[in-house]
């Protein structure tokens, strides 16, 4: 599984140590100061997660995997190598300087505009009104708050680590096959 | 898969009969809710949908939403932290309540399948590593 920077981790090692009630629900305790703990005593959320004071989702040695702001009702996203992405479903259309930088006009309220006149940010990702990236069907697929300081999307989404849902049926069917 | 719509309410519904929104997720007809197809428990807030009706991200973009906990068997652990999943004779895994897991601790269905608390296929097989 993936973060959002791209990097594998094992989801195991975010869990904390927790009893279960009899329907398979976690059973979590509370320290003085009222915060969940597993049965060590390791600070988690009330979904199971290995948190620190912050409310990041660490993993078993402290290390920050999921920032507290990209958890959903305190969950982590689910981000496999399988996961399919293609990214131009939320490219805007555009060409690009030498230097790879996006060529885009503005509309007359200064919003950047791709060559179709919608509205796209300055990484010419189409977004909405509130700057969440949308799909070409206007679809949201990645709220603001998920963007970078320079408007772009989370690394694994960019890098070519996850599966493109370009490929035709036969040829995706022969990739499964040769993974396996 | 879309959820089907009666011309004369405008209401849309499953093959079953169960009220669904306009983008096929199950929904609590009181409320407009998501609710979960197995017990009915609500997931989605209706404010939390798009005006298409669809989940909000990033559930609307990673399929496989879970809790690991739930997928998982119940464990004593070593004095490394790690599951003690228990091995039987027949070379198959349990946890400590004799639930069927995978040698890493994931609850299996008959089929070999990852499921959850309430049986409920959550991983392919063919999606294990």
């Amino acid at each position: 599984m993936f973060n959002y920077n791209g990097r594998r981790f094992d989801i195991v090692d975010t869990l904390g140590q927790v009893d279960k009630d009899k329907n398979g629900n976690i059973v979590p305790h509370a320290d003085k100061k009222g915060n969940l703990v597993d049965n060590t005593g390791r600070r988690i959320n009330n979904k199971g997660y290995l948190i620190d004071e912050f409310g990041n989702v660490v993993d078993k040695d402290g290390r920050q995997i999921f920032e507290n702001k990209h958890l959903e009702n305190q969950e982590i996203p689910k981000i496999f190598p399988f996961t399919k992405f293609n990214v131009k479903n939320v490219l805007g259309e555009f060409e690009m300087d030498p230097l790879g930088i996006p060529i885009l006009d503005k509309d007359k309220n200064g919003n950047y505009v791709d060559n179709q006149k919608r509205r796209v940010n300055s990484k010419g990702y189409l977004i909405d009104t509130q700057g969440n990236v949308i799909d070409k069907n206007g679809k949201v697929t990645f709220k603001k708050k998920l963007l970078d300081n320079e408007d772009d999307i989370p690394k694994v989404f960019r890098t070519g680590l996850l599966k493109s849902d370009t490929a035709s049926s036969l040829s995706r069917l022969m990739s499964e096959i040769e993974r396996n | 898969m879309l959820g089907a719509e009666d011309p004369k309410t405008g209401l849309f519904k499953d093959s079953s009969g169960n009220p669904t929104n306009q983008r096929g997720y199950l929904i609590d007809p009181k409320t407009g809710d998501i609710i979960n197809n197995h017990n009915n428990q609500k997931m989605f807030d209706k404010k939390d949908l798009d005006e298409r009706g669809e989940v909000p991200a990033p559930f609307n973009l990673e399929k496989h939403n879970f809790n690991p906990h739930a997928v998982r068997g119940e464990f004593d652990f070593d004095r490394n932290g790690k599951a003690v999943v228990v091995k039987n004779k027949d070379g198959s895994f349990s946890d400590k309540r004799g639930s069927k897991v995978s040698s890493r601790g994931y609850r299996l269905g008959s089929d070999g399948s990852v499921v959850d608390n309430n049986g409920r296929k959550k991983f392919d097989k063919a999606h294990m590593t």
